[in-house]
């Protein structure tokens, strides 16, 4: 299978009052065609800006200072609006968590949505509102056409993100990117969502990057999995091989902290996430790290396979794979 | 439904706000200085015609009777009499209220036109040339003052280039008003289809509304370029553009949302033009509401100064009503 | 939020004009304290036989009918003015603060009360309102400066009223609360400094409107009295003139009075934009 999205040292940094928080340090990905992909970090992980620097929108503060997306042969980053108008929604479909807040609040859903399936193709008014209930039957939503005109503020958490599924997924898109798609809904919708997610992405063939705080999430529905840890990839892998042996020690911490009850009381791994504005030099987890020896704190770990497929980014676990 | 609750509420709430504004403009009225009765009877008069006129007027009554005959009147539409045009002052308000109105309607509507193109269009062109412009002109109309902006203005325009008629009055002195049907000048030569007047009407228009449109569209402008960038920076935007839709309608989306505040501060402009409009209509010899408001206030002409800050709050409070309801019929988070 | 030297760089990059206006406003300001004394000619005092002499060497700006040299006018000016629209704002700001406070913290009748007062107040025509209070009261300085402080007084109370409904839902006052903390200490350690930010930016543009206040009421003759040095009676003074053609009386005194309000309403607007809480 083909690669569909390659993401090669992207770059993006804040430039505030507080100084320059570097968000994401250079990140490499990519992402095969109909491959299910999870980015897991914490807050402060940088994975939250990810999705909207994929698509070429972060806004000030915000700004992409370098890197690579190249989609199809072109770089995202470096195409003109009007091209990229065209890959965005049609092509590389999005959802973010809290739709209602990603809805406009003062006009319908239906024709929201109509307007997305008009903006990517349908010309006709009909036909795209036809393709509108279409969309909403598939997503799940009782009574269709009734909600076609009710308005975001109207709708349950659950119910608005079905919406914005069935708005992304509505052109048939070659890439999803889920960007925390089921953060504060309740713990039974979020299940519903992911399984909906997971089920529409397979029947159109669809590439998808899920981004998530959940690892849970990840094992349930991912094939590979990346790890962030301030605005890194510290840990690649494909899912089985990353849970059963979990070479970096922020993930082998990340992964302790799911399990139960035995290991309560425990703190982990000590400190803090990691402040953007103000990140230790060498290895980002240096001042927290159980295994940290003195070249941690002098020089960035590069991404070293340790095994075929699996991708770590340690000097002490570089070594002893060696 | 929530909204008829809603606009139910606020009609009641009407009645309260009136009566409160009665409450303080007859507290006001009160403080003025010099004796009523001794003003409309003259210096000459004997000190009998003014004890009978202070009885005629009721003000040997204690205070809350009087208050309450206040309130009386007030409801039946009796403002009293002003003793220094000798008419009743509901007329007097009412002959020159369409002076006021004329002017103050199309200078909002002037800075209207003005200031939204010009903010939108600085909002999605940040940092260029436009918005630059734009925002200096926002910032220096704000702080100029527009009575002195009219004079520079009848200096440069009149006194110059005698490209306007001279600041005395809404119509050629050789003219007589049209025939009257609203009282704006200017609307009534265009029902009577007479040229002359008609022309001679918004000649004389043009410069005290373009004065107060030019200062009143600055605080417009600065509203509109800030709920425009605010608007276009929200989630929602942002979420339109990822989902690939074309500009044409992400702009739609934004000034949607962004035209709200900028309503309201059109509303409170109007409500607050029906007063501040005054030294504009001094400069102008505009025969307004403001004028009559000066005379009154400054030969302590009680009923007269009661009368006008009455209607003219009232007006205010009706502006605001409409605004709130245009909120509720275009925002359906109130409706719902 | 410390006020270090990056801040204040970043301050400076990102709002450029706040340099402009705090130094026309620190000009406004030294105007206000030595301007009377330092003009050439006496502010106060007419000569008559040199009416309307246009600009010269003499007299920079020229002189107006009644024969006062409009520079030293102008420059004497700011005394007047800005001390109205300072007192008057702090006026405002000292009533409208501890009623935004009430209002905002003790929810009920009496904050509901408040907001009704304000309301009424706020939907008087302020121009007309402020006219007949001058007025009523009599016109001198003193009144007009109790007019401004009440006209602006609703502004404030809004705005404390508004930040300490904000304040009120958050965690830490929460917690604050749970702890035990009692009513008083509550407001005066944690809402109050909270709070401050807002009112001390809006009082730059308070006063810079206050000076149009001023200048307007005077215009009209129900202000400042002549002789006291005050733009806007210097406006009025000269509008007849400017139909024949003299323009000096006029023209300068309201380019001071537009500078000026500018000067302010940029500082206003930067400081508004720094201490906006919701850009957190």
């Amino acid at each position: 299978m083909s690669v569909l999205l390659d993401v090669r040292d992207l770059r993006i940094e804040f430039h505030t009052s507080e100084g320059i928080g570097r968000a994401v340090n250079g990140i490499d990905l990519s992402v095969d065609e109909r491959q299910i992909m999870g980015i897991v970090g914490e807050s402060g992980s940088g994975k939250s800006v990810i999705a909207s620097g994929l698509v070429n929108l972060v806004n000030p503060p915000g700004k992409i200072v370098s890197g690579t997306v190249m989609y199809r042969g072109r770089d995202l980053l470096r195409e003109p609006d009007r091209s990229l108008q065209r890959i965005r929604g049609r092509e590389i479909g999005l959802i973010v968590q809290n739709a209602k807040s990603a809805l406009n609040p003062l006009i319908p859903i239906g024709r929201q949505l109509a307007n997305a399936i008009r903006a990517h193709g349908t010309r006709d008014a009909q036909a795209a509102a036809d393709h509108a209930i279409l969309m909403l039957e598939k997503v799940g939503i009782p009574d269709p056409v009734m909600r076609l005109h009710s308005y975001p503020h109207q709708l349950s958490g659950g119910i608005a993100q079905r919406v914005m599924i069935a708005m992304a997924l509505s052109s048939n898109p070659r890439l999803l990117i889920a960007d925390e798609p089921t953060s504060g809904l309740d713990v039974t919708i979020q299940a519903q969502i992911l399984d909906l997610i997971h089920t529409l992405v397979h029947e159109l063939h669809s590439a998808t990057f899920l981004i998530t705080r959940d690892l849970g999430i990840i094992a349930q529905h991912c094939e590979s999995i990346a790890v962030l840890y301030a605005g890194l990839i510290i840990e690649q892998a494909p899912v089985r091989v990353f849970f059963r042996h979990p070479t970096h020690p922020y993930s082998e911490a990340l992964i302790k902290s799911v399990a139960t009850t035995r290991e309560r009381g425990r703190r982990l791994l000590p400190g803090t996430s990691p402040n953007i504005y103000d990140l230790p030099g060498g290895c980002p987890l240096n001042p927290r790290c159980p295994l940290v020896q003195p070249i941690c704190r002098e020089a960035m770990p590069g991404l070293q396979e340790t095994s075929p497929g699996h991708f770590v980014r340690c000097h002490v676990r570089a070594l002893e794979s060696n | 439904m929530r909204a008829r609750s809603y606009v139910f509420r606020r009609l009641i709430l009407l009645i309260p706000q009136v009566l409160g504004v009665t409450t303080v403009v007859f507290i006001l009225v009160r403080l003025l200085p010099g004796d009523p009765a001794y003003l409309i009877a003259g210096s000459l008069a004997t000190q009998d015609v003014i004890n009978s006129i202070r009885e005629h007027l009721g003000l040997n009554r204690p205070i809350w009777e009087q208050y309450l005959i206040y309130l009386g009147n007030v409801a039946r539409g009796d403002l009293g009499r002003s003793w220094l045009t000798s008419s009743q002052v509901l007329e007097d308000v009412l002959r020159r209220l369409p002076a006021t109105l004329e002017l103050i309607t199309l200078a909002l509507i002037l800075a209207f036109c003005i200031a939204l193109p010009l903010g939108m269009m600085t909002a999605l062109r940040p940092r260029g040339i436009a918005d630059r412009v734009a925002s200096g002109y926002g910032m220096l109309a704000v702080a100029m003052p527009d009575f002195w902006w009219a004079l520079i203005l009848v200096f440069v325009l009149f006194g110059k280039f005698q490209i306007v008629p001279a600041p005395i009055g809404r119509i050629d002195i050789a003219l007589s008003p049209p025939p009257h049907v609203t009282g704006m000048y200017v609307v009534d030569s265009l029902l009577d289809g007479d040229w002359r007047r008609l022309q001679s009407s918004v000649a004389h228009l043009m410069l005290p509304a373009f004065t107060l449109a030019f200062v009143y569209a600055g605080p417009i402008l600065k509203m509109t370029r800030a709920t425009m960038s605010q608007a276009l920076l929200g989630n929602f935007i942002m979420y339109a553009r990822a989902s690939g839709l074309p500009r044409s309608v992400v702009t739609r989306y934004a000034l949607r949302n962004a035209l709200l505040p900028v309503i309201t501060m059109t509303g409170i402009t109007y409500g607050y033009l029906i007063g501040g409009a005054v030294l504009i209509e001094q400069i102008f010899a505009w025969g307004g509401l403001g004028q009559y408001a000066v005379q009154a206030i400054t030969s302590s002409d009680y009923m007269a100064v009661s009368g006008v800050v009455l209607a003219t709050t009232v007006f205010s409070l009706l502006v605001y009503l409409a605004m709130d309801l245009l909120y509720l019929a275009v925002d359906p988070r109130i409706r719902y | 939020m410390g006020l270090n030297s990056r801040y204040l760089r970043y301050l400076v990059r990102t709002q450029p004009t706040a340099l402009v206006g705090a130094i026309i406003v620190t000009l406004a300001i030294v105007l206000a304290v030595v301007g009377p004394v330092i003009g050439p000619f006496d502010a106060r005092t007419a000569y008559p036989g040199n009416q309307l002499q246009p600009p010269s060497l003499r007299h920079l700006m020229g002189t107006d009918s009644n024969g006062m040299d409009v520079f030293s006018r102008v420059i004497a000016s700011p005394r007047t003015d800005l001390t109205i629209a300072i007192l008057g704002t702090l006026g405002a700001i000292v009533l409208g603060v501890p009623l935004g406070l009430i209002a905002g913290y003790y929810r009920g009748f009496l904050s509901e009360l408040l907001m009704r007062m304000s309301d009424i107040v706020q939907s008087f025509p302020v121009f007309l309102l402020g006219m007949a209070l001058v007025v009523v009261t009599g016109q001198e300085i003193k009144n007009v400066v109790y007019v401004v402080a009440t006209i602006n007084c609703p502004i404030y109370v809004r705005l404390v009223r508004s930040q300490v409904l904000f304040l009120r839902e958050r965690p830490f006052i929460e917690a604050a609360r749970a702890l035990g903390g009692r009513d008083r200490w509550l407001i005066r350690e944690h809402i109050l400094p909270n709070s401050i930010g807002p009112v001390v930016a809006n009082a730059s543009i308070t006063i810079g409107w206050a000076i149009l206040l001023t200048a307007g009421l005077s215009f009209i003759g129900a202000g400042v009295r002549v002789p006291t040095p005050e733009w806007g009676s210097m406006i009025a003074v000269g509008a007849k003139n400017v139909y024949t053609g003299e323009w000096w009386p006029s023209v300068f005194p309201g380019v001071a009075l537009a500078v000026t309000v500018l000067g302010f309403a940029l500082l206003g607007e930067a400081l508004v934009h720094v201490t906006d809480p919701t850009r957190r």
